[in-house]
């Protein structure tokens, strides 16, 4: 008994020594930084390297710090672990780029009076829920939230190309509930074409899921004499591996995705396997730290929106190799460098409400970043 | 000569000291991990660890894994492991999900997942002694039986996870997480240290021959064993439940390993015996819990966390799982 309450008395002691320490050094390091909590899907690649590069830009002119944490794509409890471990890290607002255990999430920021955001997320099944909580902001998708009009581009194309047996792939509705938009209208469009067209292009008629994990190899005997695929997925990470590896790289590949990797990218152009690219530009991500900073300073736009909304962002779309060679020499998502970025610090501290930005010129900034405007730069 | 007895004094309690630590390593180094951790972390988190958001968060945390490290002692005190035990997690954690969506009643779900875990420590305990495999392997078949039904029943909801919104507020209460660890504590305490149970489970631990030539029916005592655990991992699976109101196709995945790792962090010999404690699972999970929390706190790259995490347990392991023979310690 006396060893026991020996081993008390001791844990005590530390205990309250570690609390005294903890509550002076708390008080000594008090920084007048704003920090910001980002959790992203993935903790590294070509993406998280552009982000990091363009937020560490940043930080200087808005005098605000940033900390990164990986989320779950499959677990709630997880990403309420991590926002709990950036709140407890000091974070005055957070940027997910997630939609996943959102109720738990905003429930906890509201307890901790931290502001949320998201980035390159529709925030699909949760919007509605919360777009009119005090401490949500907004959020900013990965490119349209419509996926009608990429549909069509990539029909018009295979169109044009001559292609005739084409192939459709996409991720789960549930994930991405858009990619029915896109299979829709490209269906639609061949549709279209079909009715006057002498030579008809077969679409596949059952577009095959990919549940996050690569093409099945048996795809391209359930599916044979493809001239071309259109894959609405990550088709770079998901399709292109299996077509390298059955040698299919005849079929041709109109993809959403983009990677660094010489390998792939040296298929990519007329002649070759890839047709496609696109990727969303990390700058868009200055949606949602111009929407945090202006809350976390206690300002806001003349023209704020009565409730958070979803934004669309501009998406950079390669078609050639001209394209590519651009975005390999000038888009910070090829460099990682911030000077490379489409907005320079200056300019995102402009947006700021309290440097009389407004939410019209901010929504432009992050739609006003195409193929042409890098090209422009 | 006062001079040359005080000298041999010293030289006595330094031995007798050296003695001590060198009988008590993993005793002290789980000990000295967790003091450790405490200062440590304190220092680089800017005392933000010991802010009153961040002890609640901890909190959080700290009682899934105590809960289930608590039940996890009887088993691993008989020098078994369970490795379904996440897997198990989360389709309990589903399985209350849809009885509460179904009928609307917590109780009623917990009450089935509370059968179903008596039932699955039954099958660990009696199949592996039946078919005289390894217990790990009856709980790696486990493992994959409800890994494949966790999966199913996400994916046949045709989403990546499955919510309900009952409100679980009164589980996420600071004094209800304090008050589950404290009743699952005593409970083990008294069972492991007062009980057949826990006299019967180390002794398998320690020579599970001599064990049964002593009478004792070391099967019937290892079924117990397993469900006693069982019990635990339904209880832990409410708290676990009660965070997000949610669970999806990974949910608890960690937990088997995670548990094992808490209870090696609080100096838990991995042969069982007679030196398994209470405040292995007690101290090892809290430590566990508070490594994951303090090197975020600290500004530990991402990337690097589970580098430091592998390092301190592999320090831990080699500090408190080897004694002097070079043999595990029993």
């Amino acid at each position: 008994m006396k060893k026991l309450f020996k081993k008390i008395v001791l844990f005590v002691t530390v205990f309250a020594m570690c609390i005294g320490i903890g509550a002076s050094l708390s008080a000594c390091n008090s920084s007048d930084k704003t920090l910001i909590g980002i959790g992203l899907y993935q903790d590294s690649g070509p993406a998280v390297t552009a982000t990091k590069a363009y937020l560490d830009g940043l930080k200087e002119e808005l005098n605000c710090d940033f900390k990164y944490v990986t989320l779950s794509q499959t677990d709630e409890a997880t990403n309420k672990t991590r926002v709990q471990e950036l709140i407890s890290a000091g974070c005055k607002g957070i940027i997910l780029t997630m939609d996943l255990g959102m109720s738990a999430i905003i429930a906890e920021c509201e307890k901790a009076d931290v502001y949320l955001a998201g980035y390159l997320s529709d925030y699909e099944t949760t919007l509605d829920s919360i777009k009119d909580n005090d401490h949500f902001v907004g959020t900013v998708v990965d490119g349209a939230y419509n996926g009608t009009a990429w549909g069509e581009h990539i029909a018009e194309r295979v169109i044009n190309e001559g292609y005739k047996n084409i192939g459709m792939i996409k991720f789960p509705a549930f994930a991405f509930p858009h990619q029915i938009e896109m299979d829709t209208a490209f269906r639609a469009k061949i549709e279209e074409y079909n009715a006057t067209a002498t030579e008809k292009i077969t679409v596949q008629a059952t577009t095959t899921e990919l549940n996050f994990s690569p093409l099945d190899a048996a795809y391209f005997s359930e599916n044979p004499n493809l001239d071309a695929i259109f894959a609405m997925c990550a088709g770079v990470d998901f399709v292109y591996p299996t077509m390298v590896a059955q040698e299919k790289t005849n079929i041709k590949l109109y993809t959403a995705g983009f990677t660094t990797s010489e390998s792939t990218l040296s298929d990519f152009g007329e002649g070759k396997c890839i047709q496609e690219l696109v990727f969303s530009n990390v700058e868009a991500v200055t949606y949602p730290v111009v929407m945090l900073l202006n809350k976390i300073n206690g300002t806001e736009f003349s023209d704020n929106p009565a409730q958070a909304e979803r934004v669309d962002s501009s998406q950079i779309i390669i078609e050639n190799t001209a394209d590519l060679q651009l975005v390999q020499t000038k888009s910070i998502y090829c460099t990682g460098k911030a000077e490379d970025a489409f907005l320079t610090a200056s300019q995102v501290k402009a947006l700021l409400a309290e440097n009389g930005g407004t939410y019209a010129k901010l929504v432009e900034a992050v739609q006003s970043m195409t193929i042409e405007d890098l090209e422009a730069l | 000569m006062e001079e040359i007895k005080n000298e041999s004094k010293i030289k006595k309690a330094f031995s007798a000291c050296k003695a001590y630590v060198r009988n008590h390593v993993s005793d002290v180094a789980s000990y000295a991990g967790l003091v450790l951790c405490l200062i440590v972390f304190t220092i680089t988190s800017n005392g933000r660890l010991w802010s009153n958001y961040n002890i609640s968060v901890l909190l959080e945390s700290v009682c899934v894994y105590m809960i289930v490290a608590l039940g996890a002692l009887f088993v691993y005190s008989m020098g078994y492991m369970d490795i379904s035990v996440g897997a198990q997690m989360g389709v309990y954690c589903l399985l209350m999900i849809f009885i509460i969506k179904a009928t609307g009643s917590l109780l009623l779900g917990f009450i089935v997942v509370l059968a179903l875990t008596l039932v699955c420590g039954a099958f660990n305990g009696a199949v592996a002694v039946w078919l005289k495999l390894p217990s790990i392997v009856t709980s790696l078949f486990l493992m994959f039986l409800f890994g494949g039904i966790q999966y199913l029943m996400v994916e046949n909801t045709g989403s990546s996870t499955v919510s309900t919104d009952y409100d679980f507020s009164l589980f996420l209460e600071p004094w209800m997480m304090v008050l589950g660890i404290v009743i699952v504590a005593v409970i083990v305490f008294y069972l492991f240290n007062y009980t057949k149970l826990g006299k019967y489970t180390r002794g398998i631990g320690a020579n599970e021959l001599t064990t049964s030539q002593c009478g004792v029916n070391t099967t019937k005592w290892k079924v117990i064993a397993y469900m006693a655990f069982g019990v635990c991992v339904a209880v832990g699976a409410l708290f676990l439940l009660a965070r997000t109101g949610s669970a999806g196709k990974t949910t608890a995945n960690s937990y088997a390993m995670d548990i094992m790792l808490s209870l090696i962090l609080g100096g838990m010999p991995l042969s069982g015996g007679m030196k398994s404690k209470v405040r292995c699972a007690l101290i090892g999970s809290f430590t566990y819990a508070l490594l994951s929390n303090g090197l975020v706190l600290s500004g530990v790259d991402m990337t690097l966390v589970y580098f430091i995490k592998a390092f301190v347990f592999m320090i831990v392991v080699i500090l408190s799982c080897r004694d002097r023979s070079g043999l595990l310690p029993r």
